[in-house]
């Protein structure tokens, strides 16, 4: 193989690592239909938490920021969501994803839900804006929907959306 | 007749050139995908000596010695002049290291010379309260690659874990 064919494979072959390295670096603009890298966060009590450990399962994560007051009166309507839609469907996952304030975690909990905290330091953390967000991903690992805005505004839109969504799945309902 | 038998004989031998060239083509994308290969082989070779030199290169283990007083649930490596590292442990990590796995963490990049390096393991002791492992001190970083093993070990006596750093 003559050599300008070789410096121009290897100039493509570059051109491909170093695209594929910024894709994996970018993760500020997470879309729909997106496979996203894993999510690998602590929790605010107890083991972390893993995306990857998730696949299979429909996941359910309200991103919650700092989480106003607003959005601490709409965390347990979410809570209750989250349990009926649980009944049906065992294996859904739900998470509540906060903010870490600078280096120190938050000590309260919102709700009864388990709780992860977003720490900008960690490389399994994402970077979500705006928030607060709600994310469907499905058991393949898919982000399949976003509703992003106020959670008390959003809850009926993400009732409707789950209930669509869940039964979109494929999972087999449990009653 | 003769000219039907030789417009025969002229369309085998178009045929077979037409299949030769073929393969000649195949061969070539054959080749050309070898050769990518290579090539590629070759970059990620150079790439991993120019990022991270064996003079450079130190790799850190966690290993887990009982796991009834001490549960790791996050990790943090910082020292001067080492790239900090952090870790967060789920719940199938722990049963891994529980079950007598022995954890890689990501490569560090250490210049030759001596480092005081400061690990921080957060978790859980038997009680759920959390808790923290410090281990700090000084290792020494020669041109060979370095492997430095973090083992947490249960302390019966005093019903909690401790960590020890090997370096080799």
């Amino acid at each position: 193989m003559g050599l300008n064919c070789r410096i121009l494979l290897l100039i493509l072959t570059v051109l491909g690592l170093s695209q594929a390295n910024a894709a994996e670096s970018d993760n500020t603009a997470l879309l729909v239909g997106d496979k996203p890298g894993d999510l690998r966060l602590p929790a605010a009590r107890g083991y972390g938490f893993s995306l990857r450990e998730q696949l299979g399962k429909p996941v359910l994560l309200i991103w919650v920021g700092d989480c106003n007051i607003v959005c601490r009166d709409a965390v347990p309507k979410y809570e209750a969501l989250a349990k009926r839609y649980s009944k049906d469907y065992p294996s859904l996952t739900v998470r509540v994803v906060r903010d870490a304030d600078g280096d120190s975690y938050p000590r309260d909990t919102l709700s009864g839900m388990s709780e992860l905290i977003n720490d900008s330091h960690l490389p399994g953390a994402w970077k979500v804006s705006p928030v607060p967000a709600v994310m469907l991903i499905s058991p393949e690992g898919v982000l399949d929907r976003i509703l992003v805005g106020n959670l008390n505004r959003n809850l009926e839109f993400t009732d409707r959306a789950l209930a669509s969504w869940l039964s979109s799945t494929g999972l087999e309902r449990q009653r | 007749m003769k000219f039907l038998a030789a417009g025969m004989l002229w369309i085998l031998g178009m045929t077979q050139a037409v299949a030769e060239t073929q393969d000649n083509a195949q061969l070539e994308i054959e080749s050309a995908k070898r050769s990518v290969i290579e090539i590629g082989n070759e970059i990620s070779e150079i790439e991993d000596r120019l990022v991270s030199p064996v003079s450079t290169k130190a790799s850190l283990y966690v290993a887990v010695s009982g796991g009834r007083f001490f549960k790791p649930l996050t990790l943090k490596v910082s020292g001067a002049g080492i790239t900090p590292i952090s870790y967060v442990y789920t719940q199938a990590d722990v049963q891994a290291l529980a079950f007598g796995g022995v954890q890689p963490l990501p490569a560090i990049d250490m210049a030759p010379g001596n480092h005081r390096v400061k690990i921080v393991v957060h978790g859980m002791d038997e009680r759920q309260q959390e808790r923290d492992l410090v281990y700090e001190g000084i290792v020494r970083k020669g041109e060979t690659h370095l492997k430095m093993l973090l083992s947490i070990v249960d302390n019966a006596a005093q019903r909690s874990a401790v960590a020890t750093l090997r370096t080799w």
